[in-house]
């Protein structure tokens, strides 16, 4: 056994409201410069829709993540050495003109300069690449918000093309969700193996993965190596940078940028405890559907006398340990098993998770006032957004696990609705919840975590680990001359 | 006395300024060190130039290690005769260089047509392309044109031995006092650009990533590690 | 203080709906609504909404600014000379005057050049890019500016009391001046725009009801170059203009009228919700029974500094709004001790110092129930008396809380319940409207003291109002007959065009940060069903043009299956700064979403003087109703910037 902590997020969708803030706030604090303009580490998808950059799910095209070949796991878009065979040009690597967008701004200089004249004077737009005007912005990192562009557009979203059944798009069967994105921080990461500089590095203490932007050679096989396409290029400096989960907060035991300015409150954070030994087996288990349970078994339960005392030979102290019995994550992702990994079939064992929407029915439930509580049962067979679709994002098409979810979460919303406003039949006996395979305890226990958790419920962040062997005494007054007076002295 | 500052003076300049610069560089701005590339910028034209120019320049590489730093007496040694070699070198050079000629061309044009490329090209980019080209021209002229037309040099004997002295600190400078004018501009322009390696992109090329096959895929660092 | 009624009352407020309506022209271009829907109709329903809202001036049921052709000073100087020494006396002579007709009600005459709004002060309101609904005519009659009205008064339904002039005025403002921090475009028709700070440079609280805590905002920076904060740039103004009026507008007396107002005795000044016009129906026009108010303010412009500066002595009368009044003897001694004595030579000397914007900021903290326990306790005392009803205890344990500037700086505090609002902020409940009335017996502000669904006034029955019911849209076309003389060859699409509010953005603030606008597409867009869309040969993301007889809006497509055919949406307060090119018709610079819209100001709205239908200040009025309207909607051939 090899413990190891890691810091994860669960995003609740069904309490997403699309707003960006999370967007807008990390943008602000961390990529609002020259040679990321087209940067967001957090952006918001409305889907169906190709997504942020354009159709980044589609692996054949950016060759993302990994592949089983022969019983090995390989990354995807080849190994070392056909890596360096390929230094020179990255076949599979997006560029900012066709796959992210061309980034603009206006030339509000004008509107002070602008002589006095019969008409008002306007800003035009202006490429913030060349500093040339545009007539018109013509992709951005959001063009298609709340389904814009329609039919031009929704459909080339690579699971929309992938499932079996033809949906329609058209106004009587919209249907529409919010996918916020952030790095996953995976425990496999795709982005790590493929450095040839081995600038990327998961952290020991958090598993937060960051690029080092000293050893950074700007080689750029973490790009599109990543099968969620967040690592992106700095053409300005030539390095990669990447989301680095706002550790400077999380080690102050504050949650990320994002976390903290979300409106619907939909996200958690906390800590796991895993095995990083059996990581690669995990990530290397044959069939895509199998790959979700095997990536619940590298966790390790944090109340396991066995894994505590374990955990402390590995150097984890008590704060850490304690964070994680009191995770969000552990409950939601490992407990309830409600909150699922993005594109498990990736195999990369990415540890932001995901809280499935529950969504508006097809048709209309007649006879409402008789609404048994076994009627919600065909209810979430018939919800707008397919579920092969919630399948093909979050479980590599497996269904039944999308359904079991939803059904969990519809027990949760009729038992919470029966016990404040009554009108549900008994209950416990209900088919319902058999099929769900839960408890009343634990749909009252998921309903307080989901609907009225405070602050220190969804975050349950301990403060950052110093116990290793840095010269504190040095660095607590050094830190931000670090370029001018060199850690090791300038004498030494 | 010339003969002394180009073959003895400004060796050991570039050299210094190489050595010290690259780990002042290496040691002070790790942050600027980089391979620039301007991929996601231009793909097209960069696949073929970038290709075209990586390559060749490594078999020149390989090319120049041969004809320059392996003696002659070695190729004899092994029943390599001078002939042989000769055409071997011709050749093989020639391909080189017209794919680094050609690839630079191409990267030269890019550069300069393709806004985006162009606009974020400093100085020192079109500086390090030209002055590539430039030797890599009068390189290929040399083993391409003149080597076939109008004689073949053995360089083997002159520029090889003198550019190995450099490095035991006894330069034979007056080996390359009967060196053809085209080889003295051809040595000399390398030269500058080898001063310039700290100072452009090119540094780049002292970190291909070699070790990478061989490391773990995972990386796991602690943060007291990584920070010092 | 807002109002200083710490030094006089009552104010002069006036209602902008209306006031925008006669000073923009836009009651010469109005559409006899469609005969079906009228078939109520009687003698209301029938009127013209000028007429209407001449006739809701004249019974004081609105305010009405300016309030008559003849200056108001003079007005009261005459009176004086005639020996009138009450007020009362001065009222009962302007009734007279008015009965007689010798002054003319300035609402009937809006196009005489005395009735101009010459000098238009624009304190942080979006008015010419967003606010201002009918814009093109905003920018042809206030501003005299390029427009694009393309309706015609000539075709137009003409009211039948207002004094119109043969050709319309254009141009009615001849200084106008803007202060307001977010940059907008109202900015750029201003002939002077004070530099104003912003949130983060200057001092400032705020609170509302959807949230139940007092926000401060701090200065990070002081305000760069001559930038000054409201506070302040108000502050230098009065300083200035009381120098001037030293010399130029000695104190004197004023008079001002106002409606029959909410809150008040006025609510039962016209009972059994019957109309009288004094006008016509043979009663007597009697102030502020069957027509508004006419009060005598002793105006000191002299003096407007110093009563800027420092607390009034009228606080010790005690304040308040609604009807809840506190008393303010201990107030203004607390006042006293907490802002500092001012030491200024003059009229203010020895008052509450009210110099800076902190001043302001602690006086209002001390004032106000929601910050102050003493406050909140005082007021619902004074609700206690009138409704008999035990509702102190709402505030209790608070009676000693004291929040200050410094206290809500460390952090936010929650608001205390006061009976100015009708949530009940207590065990820290969230804000939830008429909670006190439900659980402590406060009867409603209505006729009954219930909730009412029938309103028997005369009015809402000639509508067909008195219940709830649903009305359809209007439904008229994008131009009268005769009016549309737009060249037309290509193809295009006649839609219900409605400007929800936008997805990013408070009014105009932020959206147009360069991180903001690539959330989205930039500037201006125009949502559209795809396949309308594509019967008229728009694609995504294509150039558009949007109008009807108010006027044209230049803008791009976003063309999606999400919204009904029928229906386009352009999101509200996208101003046009940014990215908008011309438009096809004249060439002008494609206006903002509410260049295609304009008021449509609604009669029942108007009612006033009965009950809880009696007009307050921000409280209960006319609005300008929402811009739903008919349009035609058609590709933008080419982009024309205007740069040449
Ligand atoms: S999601 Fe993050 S950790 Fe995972 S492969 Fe991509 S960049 Fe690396
Ligand atoms: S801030 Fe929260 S609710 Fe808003 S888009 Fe982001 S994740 Fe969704």
């Amino acid at each position: 056994m090899r413990i190891k902590t890691q810091v994860c997020m669960v995003m609740h969708l069904d309490k997403c409201i699309g707003c960006h803030t999370c967007s807008v706030t990390c943008k602000n604090t961390w990529t609002n410069r020259p040679g990321v303009e087209y940067v967001w580490f957090n952006n918001v998808e409305t889907r169906p829709g190709p997504g942020y950059p354009k159709q980044w799910e589609n692996t054949d095209r950016f060759k993302g993540g990994w592949v089983l070949k022969n019983g090995k796991l390989r990354l995807r878009a080849g190994g070392p050495v056909s890596k360096l065979a390929n230094i020179f040009y990255n076949p599979n690597m997006a560029t900012i003109q066709e796959d992210f967008y061309e980034p603009w701004t206006y030339d509000f200089e004008h509107l002070f300069t602008a002589p006095k004249k019969d008409r008002v004077p306007v800003a035009r737009p202006k490429s913030l690449m060349t500093g040339k005007y545009i007539d018109k912005p013509t992709w951005s990192s959001n063009w298609d918000d709340d389904l814009a562009g329609g039919n031009e557009i929704a459909p080339t979203d690579p699971n929309v093309q992938k499932l079996q059944e033809h949906i329609k798009m058209e106004y009587e069967k919209t249907f529409m969700m919010y996918l916020p994105r952030i790095c996953e921080h995976c425990l496999n990461p795709s982005c790590v193996a493929s450095c040839p500089s081995g600038a990327l590095y998961k952290r020991d203490e958090d598993g937060i993965v960051l690029v080092d932007q000293e050893a950074c050679r700007g080689w750029r096989f973490c790009m599109n190596g990543c099968p969620y396409h967040k690592v992106y290029y700095n053409w300005n400096t030539h390095k990669a940078e990447k989301c680095h989960f706002c550790y400077p907060r999380t080690e102050a035991g504050l949650p990320t940028i994002c976390s903290e300015t979300c409106v619907g409150r939909i996200r958690y954070i906390g800590v796991v405890l895993y095995d990083a030994d059996k990581v690669k087996a995990a990530a290397s288990v044959e069939d895509p559907k199998k790959l979700y349970e095997a990536q619940l078994s590298v966790f390790l339960d944090p109340f396991d006398p066995e894994v505590i005392k374990e955990a402390r030979k590995a150097g984890i102290n008590d704060q850490w340990i304690e964070g994680a019995q009191n995770s969000p994550i552990y409950k939601m992702a490992m407990k309830w098993k409600i909150a699922l990994p993005l594109h498990p079939e990736y195999r990369t064992l990415p540890m932001v998770w995901y809280v499935p929407p529950l969504n508006p029915i097809m048709n209309h439930i007649e006879n409402e006032e008789e609404l048994a509580t076994d009627g919600y049962i065909p209810a979430v067979d018939q919800m707008r957004i397919p579920m092969e679709y919630l399948a093909s994002l979050l479980t590599a098409g497996d269904t039944g696990i999308i359904r079991h979810v939803l059904l969990k979460l519809t027990a949760m919303r009729v038992h919470m609705r029966a016990k404040t406003v009554g009108g549900v039949d008994d209950y416990k006996h209900s088919q319902l919840l058999k099929e769900a395979d839960t408890s009343v305890e634990e749909l009252e226990e998921m309903a307080r975590l989901l609907a009225v958790a405070k602050y220190n419920e969804r975050f349950v962040i301990p403060t950052g680990r110093r116990e290793m062997k840095d010269d504190l005494f040095y660095q607590q007054g050094a830190c931000s001359i670090e370029d001018l007076a060199p850690p090791e002295g300038m004498i030494r | 006395m010339s003969s002394i500052f180009w073959w003895v003076i400004l060796p050991y300049i570039v050299g210094t300024i190489l050595v010290l610069g690259t780990l002042y560089r290496f040691a002070y701005r790790q942050m600027s060190w980089a391979a620039p590339s301007t991929e996601i910028h231009e793909k097209k034209w960069l696949r073929i130039g970038s290709v075209c120019f990586h390559y060749g320049i490594l078999f020149a590489f390989i090319g120049h290690v041969m004809g320059i730093l392996i003696p002659r007496g070695f190729y004899l040694a092994l029943g390599i005769t001078d002939e042989v070699y000769h055409a071997f070198a011709i050749i093989g050079g020639a391909f080189a260089g017209l794919l680094v000629v050609i690839g630079l061309v191409i990267l030269l044009i890019r550069k300069i047509i393709h806004t985006r490329v162009r606009l974020h090209s400093t100085f020192a980019d079109f500086f390090t392309v030209i002055l590539v080209l430039v030797v890599a021209a009068l390189g290929t002229y040399i083993t391409a044109i003149y080597d076939v037309f109008t004689r073949e040099y053995e360089y083997r004997t002159t520029i090889g031995p003198w550019f190995r002295s450099l490095f035991t600190f006894q330069p034979k400078y007056h080996l390359m006092e009967s060196v053809p004018t085209i080889f003295k501009v051809h040595v000399i322009a390398s030269f500058l650009l080898f001063a310039s390696i700290p100072f452009t992109r090119l540094i780049h090329m002292f970190s291909f990533p070699i070790r990478y096959p061989f490391r773990a895929p995972q990386q796991y660092r602690s943060r007291s590690h990584f920070k010092r | 203080m807002a109002f200083a009624g710490d030094w006089l009352k009552p104010p002069r407020h006036m209602n902008g709906t209306s006031f925008f309506y006669f000073a923009t022209d836009q009651y010469r271009y109005e559409a006899k609504v469609n005969e079906e829907q009228l078939k109520w109709g009687g003698r209301f329903s029938q009127m013209h909404p000028a007429d209407f809202n001449a006739m809701a001036a004249r019974l004081g049921w609105l305010p009405s600014y300016p309030q008559f052709t003849q200056n108001s000073l003079k007005l009261v100087k005459e009176a004086r000379e005639k020996g009138l020494k009450e007020a009362d006396e001065v009222a009962q002579y302007m009734a007279q005057l008015i009965k007689e007709e010798k002054v003319d009600w300035a609402i009937e005459h809006p196009d005489d050049p005395r009735n101009f709004p010459k000098v238009f002060f624009n304190w942080r309101s979006n008015l010419l890019g967003d606010t201002g609904k009918g814009h093109e005519y905003f920018a042809k009659h206030l501003m005299g500016g390029e427009d694009t009205v393309l309706a015609e008064s000539g075709s137009s339904w003409q009211p039948e009391t207002i004094d119109i002039a043969e050709k319309p005025p254009e141009g009615k403002v001849d200084l106008f001046v803007s202060l307001d921090f977010r940059m907008t475009s109202t900015g750029l028709f201003s002939d002077i725009v004070l530099p104003a700070a912003t949130w983060y440079e200057k001092y400032d609280i705020s609170s509302t009801d959807m949230h139940p805590f007092i926000h401060p905002f701090n200065a990070a920076i002081t305000p760069p170059w001559e930038a000054k904060s409201d506070w302040d740039a108000f502050r230098e103004i009065s300083r200035v203009f009381s120098e001037l009026a030293k010399d130029h507008l000695p104190a004197c007396e004023d008079l001002v009228m106002s409606p029959l107002s909410h809150d008040t005795v006025d609510e039962i000044a016209q009972p059994f919700g019957k109309v009288f016009d004094w006008r016509k129906d043979g009663v007597e026009p009697i102030p502020g029974k069957t027509m508004p108010k006419f009060q005598i303010v002793k105006r000191d412009y002299p003096n407007v500094f110093h009563q800027f500066t420092t607390i009034g002595p009228d606080i010790q009368k005690g304040y308040g709004s609604k009807g809840v009044v506190i008393p303010g003897e201990d107030v203004y001694k607390e006042l006293l001790n907490r802002l500092g004595v001012c030491g200024r030579e003059g009229l203010g000397k020895g008052r509450p110092d009210l110099y800076s914007a902190k001043h302001a900021i602690e006086a209002i903290l001390d004032m106000s129930g929601a910050t102050n326990g003493k406050r909140a306790v005082a007021g619902w005392k004074s609700l206690e008396k009138k409704t008999g009803q035990k509702l102190a205890e709402i505030a209790q344990g608070h009676e000693e809380d004291a929040y200050t500037l410094l206290d809500i700086t460390a952090q936010p505090r929650q608001a205390i319940s006061t009976p100015v609002w009708s949530g009940m902020e207590k065990d820290g409940r969230r804000y939830s409207p008429f909670t006190v009335n439900t659980e402590y017996m406060i009867p409603w502000r209505t006729l009954t003291g219930r909730q009412s669904f029938y309103l028997d006034h005369e009015v809402m029955l000639d509508f067909g109002e008195g219940l709830p019911l649903y009305l359809p849209p209007l439904n008229h076309g994008p131009f009268l007959l005769g009016e549309d003389k737009v060249e037309n060859s290509g193809k295009w699409l006649t839609v219900r065009y409605l400007t929800p509010h936008q997805k990013w953005g408070i009014h105009t603030m932020f959206t147009e940060t360069t991180n903001m606008t690539t959330l989205f597409r930039g500037w201006q867009t125009v949502w559209i069903n795809e396949e309308d869309a594509a019967s008229i040969g728009i694609k995504d993301n294509d150039w558009i043009e949007v109008y009807n007889r108010n006027g044209a809006v230049a803008a791009r497509a976003v063309v999606t299956y999400r919204i009904p055919r029928g229906v386009v949406y352009m999101y509200h307060a996208q101003d046009r700064t940014m990215g908008v090119p011309a438009n096809a018709i004249n060439k002008n610079r494609g206006g903002t979403h509410n260049s295609v819209t304009r008021i449509t100001p609604k009669q029942t709205h108007m009612i006033g003087g009965y009950s809880q239908l009696s007009y307050g200040f921000n409280y209960y009025g006319p609005t300008g109703n929402q811009r739903d309207t008919i349009a035609i909607i058609r590709r933008l051939k080419e982009v024309d910037w205007l740069e040449d």
